[in-house]
């Protein structure tokens, strides 16, 4: 094991000598910080849904039960998904990606369920599947799976293909309408076009087209009041301290009322479930979108700079496999579940600070909800797949 | 696409990476380190819901503890806002509660809607309701879930009017007096000490609010007590003012002035046919101890009834007081009224004759009905008032009968510009005017009080320079000095200077600082005393201890002729300007009485401006207990109308006729807790809710 052994070109790995059963090289940092994030995550999920627990009566650990257990089917699944040899999924992906259309097109229909003015659930009892979670990891592989055929170039008719395999699911998520998911989709979709040799002229096509897509949104509408005023509200939020008193847009109080938690956990917080702004539940969504501001309220500077170099070092750790992958399958896999986490990470600690607009994309591993929390285990334990089968 | 290729632009992936997460790291330290105090700051403020608990205001108590303005308590139904936000269940409510309250439904619905009703606490429908009503209610919570009953209370005054200028009143404070007290405790909703002791006494009767301060969450609904401060009880303020004398001053100075309208002015009609009484608008009374300078009354006519402003809106409220023919109620003359002395003044021109040999107890001047001021060009000749000739008078005889000449001689000697400097210069009668407190306010403890103005060369030049049109004249000549010795001219003093100068003489010689608190009670039990104050040394009526004793004794001996009192210097033809008033006063009440009467010209048309009658009385003589003030307006000769109106109030007294009794009033007479005086905030007026 050199790492002249790993740099060698994909298409001679057969070459590679055995190294033993893959389970031998698990990437066991990775799974330690995905373990100390979930489990930090949950902590968090039982203090920040204080509000709601008091406003809806519920029992005090309605929350933490739901999302330990999702938790533990999620890490059952990562184990699954870890034991397959994840280039079996180059030639099941496309079984995944009609079955997710599938349900992105019933998410949509009068089946799917709407809250807070999007139509992404599928109601089952109690519980709620949010399918655009899953399409991610499953348009991960599609895409990885597509770019990832030995011997072709990214000519501009492949690359028209790429999109139109990654448009027509954003477009079923446009229609929810869930703007947040539909970032996520594009930045996924970008960083493995540019990993998986996207050309420089195709790259500057792409955002020059990307530009006028979104001028033309804007100029002729097709997104929501609500939806403005989420990436108005950030460029509101300056004042929105010294406006105290003058009734700003909902939004824009959201994120003043997410700036003022941050802001008064100090160095060290307030102590757990000890945030007054957690408690009195004043920022909304404090349990899903908005829940960096409830461990940076109750954990302070040292807390929620720990919890981001925890994120810190397992994007690192998923950078380093995506360099350590013994094809470009797995490269392209590494590379879109980076963007996935990075993206997410960054939009939703960003937009809790008011450095980013506001929308409803969950905090990986801590935010409260099944549908992400099973969808991302299992994006780790693609990484992990691609780490422990690196030597074959 | 080669894999290196690839892995450049991992690599490159990594750097933006990196970026990104420096990025939320900058602004984490920003927002966490850096403006942590600023956001925390924000925090506090932002779940918490302040309830303001409003102290109990001290009472004030008159001197045998009476109380003269007290609380009064009484429940108060209370309607949980959130409950009927929705104009359904309102109706619905307002519906049942209407005739439980017996009042329209529709009342209800305006009180909800009434901006002066907090919007932040529960709304009041029904103050000062029956028992029977509460009992009603307290059996019924079941059906009335949003409804409970607190405590509401009002400032009352038992005695109704009485002293209403001395106690002042109470109002919801206004922003300008919210801007005034900075950084004070007081909102949009309090009420404030406006005039007399609840102004001046404010800091003491007010006492300290309380306030508890909730944990709110985002719906504005409680989640837990986080401070409870129990506010603390205003001070009690005890005065030297005694409700029974108070209310006889008020009487007598009502009835003497209602009956001074009946007399005639004109006794015959004028060129065109007229026929004028004595207008008798207005007056003071002030009764003092001159012993420790301690206020026993002061009245002040026309007066008003604090209970009125409970329900008065401002234009009504202009309509009564504000209107010239109203004569101003609000007006407390007897601390701001700036009023000539007349001849009252001669108290002082007697002691600065005295002092400086110009008058004598024993060497006579000759009276010949008029006075020529000496080297002198212009109007030179002053007379006597209605031509009397006194002939040979020593100062006794010439305070008894108010000769002019006698003190113009002293006003001249003391002040023209030939002034002898031998007596003392320019300015000594101003100078013992001083001494006797004129010119300067007193310092009593009410507010607004005037200082007066005893007139110089330099005053007269600044009052002209000031205000050319009011004062045309800015030249100083020596006849404002002889003007000035009889108390006419530019001097004007306050009828409380007038009755305080007079106790210093009554008490010899020492000028107090009027009292009119006596004690403040703490809520905890503490009283503290507020002793009497001595303003200065004691005033000297000579130039030795011997003869400063004995001159004192001559001016006593024509006050006490003033009175018709017979004495060694008493002459049959020189009766005291006042001794008609007095006849029989002494054998019917056994004790004696001094004092000066005084007759001031209010300007130069008659008709429109009636001599002002002044009378300062005080007695017994050789101990003085009392000295009383009357001063009438338009009325006429200090002997006709003021000097009968100090010879009743004497007699109650002195025992002869019985004190009138003060009258409670009807507490339940209406005084809303709601909305007071209606005030029109400004539109950009701060918020009035707290969190």
């Amino acid at each position: 094991m050199t790492m002249t052994s790993s740099r060698l070109p994909m298409s001679t790995s057969l070459r590679q000598p055995r190294h033993g059963r893959p389970t031998r090289h698990v990437d066991m940092m990775m799974l330690m910080l995905t373990l100390a994030i979930v489990v930090f995550g949950n902590l968090a999920v039982y203090s920040a849904g204080q509000g709601n627990v008091r406003r809806n009566k519920y029992a005090p650990r309605f929350y933490l039960l739901r999302q330990g257990t999702f938790t533990v089917v999620g890490l059952v699944l990562m184990a699954g998904v870890m034991l397959i040899d994840y280039r079996k999924l180059r030639d099941w992906a496309w079984i995944g990606y009609i079955g997710v259309c599938g349900m992105l097109i019933l998410v949509v229909s009068k089946i799917g369920q709407t809250s807070k003015g999007a139509q992404s659930w599928f109601g089952f009892g109690s519980f709620q599947i949010q399918p655009s979670e899953f399409a991610k990891i499953v348009m991960i592989v599609v895409l990885a799976a597509f770019l990832s055929v030995p011997r072709t170039t990214l000519d501009f008719r492949r690359l028209l293909v790429a999109l139109a395999i990654a448009g027509f699911p954003v477009a079923l998520v446009m229609l929810q309408p869930d703007l947040g998911t539909s970032m996520v989709f594009g930045v996924i979709t970008v960083l493995i076009l540019v990993v998986g040799g996207l050309q420089v002229r195709h790259f500057l096509l792409l955002t020059f087209v990307v530009i006028l897509g979104i001028g033309a949104i804007v100029r002729w509408g097709g997104l929501q009041d609500f939806q403005i005023k989420r990436f108005t509200a950030f460029t509101e939020q300056s004042s929105a301290l010294s406006k105290n008193g003058i009734e700003l847009s909902s939004a824009a109080n959201n994120l003043k009322q997410s700036k003022i938690a941050i802001g008064s956990g100090g160095v060290f917080g307030q102590g757990y479930r000890n945030g007054s702004q957690t408690k009195g539940g004043f920022v909304p969504e404090q349990n899903t979108d908005f829940i960096f501001s409830a461990v940076a309220e109750e954990f302070g500077f040292v807390g929620a700079g720990g919890l981001l170099v925890l994120f810190g070092l397992l994007i690192w750790r998923i950078w380093r496999t995506s360099q350590l992958a013994s094809d470009l399958f797995g490269t392209l896999l590494c590379t879109g579940v980076l963007g996935l986490f990075m993206f997410q990470i960054f939009e939703n600690v960003g937009m809790g600070m008011g450095i980013m607009p506001i929308t409803g994309i969950p905090l990986p591993f801590v935010s409260y909800g099944g549908s992400a929390m099973i969808a991302y285990l299992m994006a780790i334990g693609l990484v992990l797949n691609v780490h422990s089968r690196r030597y074959r | 696409m080669s894999s290196d290729a690839s892995r450049t632009r991992i690599a490159v992936v990594g750097v933006v990476v990196t970026a990104l997460f420096g990025a939320l790291f900058a602004r984490l330290w920003y927002l966490q380190v850096l403006s942590a105090p600023t956001y925390r700051n924000a925090a506090s403020q932002n779940g918490v819901k302040e309830v303001q608990l409003s102290p109990r205001r001290g009472r004030i108590l008159d001197a045998a503890g009476r109380e003269l303005a007290a609380n009064r308590t009484f429940p108060v139904i209370l309607v949980d806002r959130d409950s009927i936000q929705r104009s359904g269940k309102r109706a619905k409510l307002f519906a049942a509660l209407g005739p439980v309250l017996s009042v329209e439904p529709k009342s209800l619905e305006e009180r909800f809607k009434n901006d002066n009703y907090n919007k932040q606490q529960p709304l009041p429908v029904a103050e000062d309701v029956d028992p029977g009503v509460v009992v009603y209610l307290s059996e019924h919570q079941a059906e009335f879930p949003s409804v409970t009953i607190s405590e509401g209370a009002t400032r009352v005054y038992p005695y109704g009017s009485l002293a209403s200028h001395v106690l002042g009143y109470v109002g919801r404070i206004s922003k300008e007096e919210i801007d005034k007290q900075t950084g004070s405790d007081y909102n949009l909703l309090d009420f404030i000490g406006k005039d007399g002791i609840e102004l001046t006494y404010e800091r003491y009767l007010r006492g300290t609010p309380g306030k508890i301060e909730y944990e709110i969450d985002t719906q504005g609904r409680t989640v837990r007590e986080l401070s409870h401060l129990d506010p603390i009880p205003g001070s009690d303020i005890k005065l030297t003012i005694n409700a029974d004398i108070q209310y006889l001053a008020e009487l007598s100075l009502e009835q003497a002035l209602l009956k001074r309208r009946t007399d005639a002015y004109l006794t015959k009609p004028n060129a065109i046919g007229e026929r004028f009484n004595w207008k008798a608008p207005a007056g003071t009374v002030v009764i003092q101890d001159p012993r420790d300078g301690s206020v026993l009354a002061m009245a002040s006519y026309p007066t008003y009834d604090q209970r009125s402003f409970g329900t008065i809106s401002t234009k009504e409220y202009e309509a009564k007081y504000g209107r010239p023919e109203a004569y101003g109620p609000l007006v407390d003359r007897a601390v701001t009224g700036l009023y000539s002395p007349g001849s009252t003044f001669k108290l002082v021109t007697a002691t600065a004759g005295l002092r400086t040999k110009l008058a004598s107890l024993s060497e006579p001047y000759t009276d010949t009905g008029s006075y020529t001021i000496e080297n002198c060009t212009n109007s030179c000749s002053k007379s006597n008032a209605e031509g009397s000739k006194f002939g040979d008078i020593t100062l006794s005889d010439a305070v008894a009968v108010s000769s002019d000449a006698f003190f113009y001689r002293i006003g001249d000697k003391l002040g023209g510009d030939t002034a002898d400097t031998s007596f003392g210069g320019r300015e000594t009668l101003q100078q013992v005017a001083r001494e006797f407190g004129f010119g300067s306010p007193t310092g009593i403890a009410l507010p607004g009080e005037k200082g007066g103005r005893v007139p110089t060369k330099k005053e007269k030049e600044d009052l002209h320079s000031a205000e050319p049109a009011a004062y045309p004249d800015g030249v100083w000549v020596t006849g404002d000095n002889v003007n000035l010795a009889v108390g006419q001219g530019l001097l004007v003093c306050t009828p409380l200077q007038l009755t305080n100068a007079y106790s210093a003489l009554a008490n010899g010689g020492q000028l107090y600082q009027p009292r009119i608190v006596s004690e403040i009670r703490r809520p905890d039990g503490n009283v503290n005393e507020l002793l009497p104050r001595k303003n200065g040394t004691p005033i000297a009526f000579g130039n030795t201890l011997v003869e400063s004793a004995a001159n004192r004794e001559g001016i006593l001996d024509g006050m006490r002729r003033v009175t018709g009192e017979r004495t060694a210097t008493s002459k049959e033809t020189h009766p005291g300007t006042a001794a008609k008033v007095f006849v029989g006063f002494r054998e019917a009440t056994g004790f004696d009485i001094a004092g000066k009467t005084g007759t001031a010209e209010v300007g130069i048309d008659a008709t429109a401006n009636q001599d002002t009658s002044l009378f300062v009385g005080f007695g017994p003589v050789a101990d003085p207990k009392f000295v009383v003030s009357v001063v009438m307006e338009q009325s006429g000769f200090g002997t006709a109308a003021a000097a009968p109106t100090v010879r009743t109030i004497f007699e109650h007294l002195y025992g002869l006729v019985p004190m009138p009794v003060p009258i409670l009033v009807d507490m339940k007479a209406p005084m809303p807790v709601g909305p007071q005086l209606k005030i029109d905030f400004p539109a950009d007026s701060v918020d009035l809710s707290k969190g």
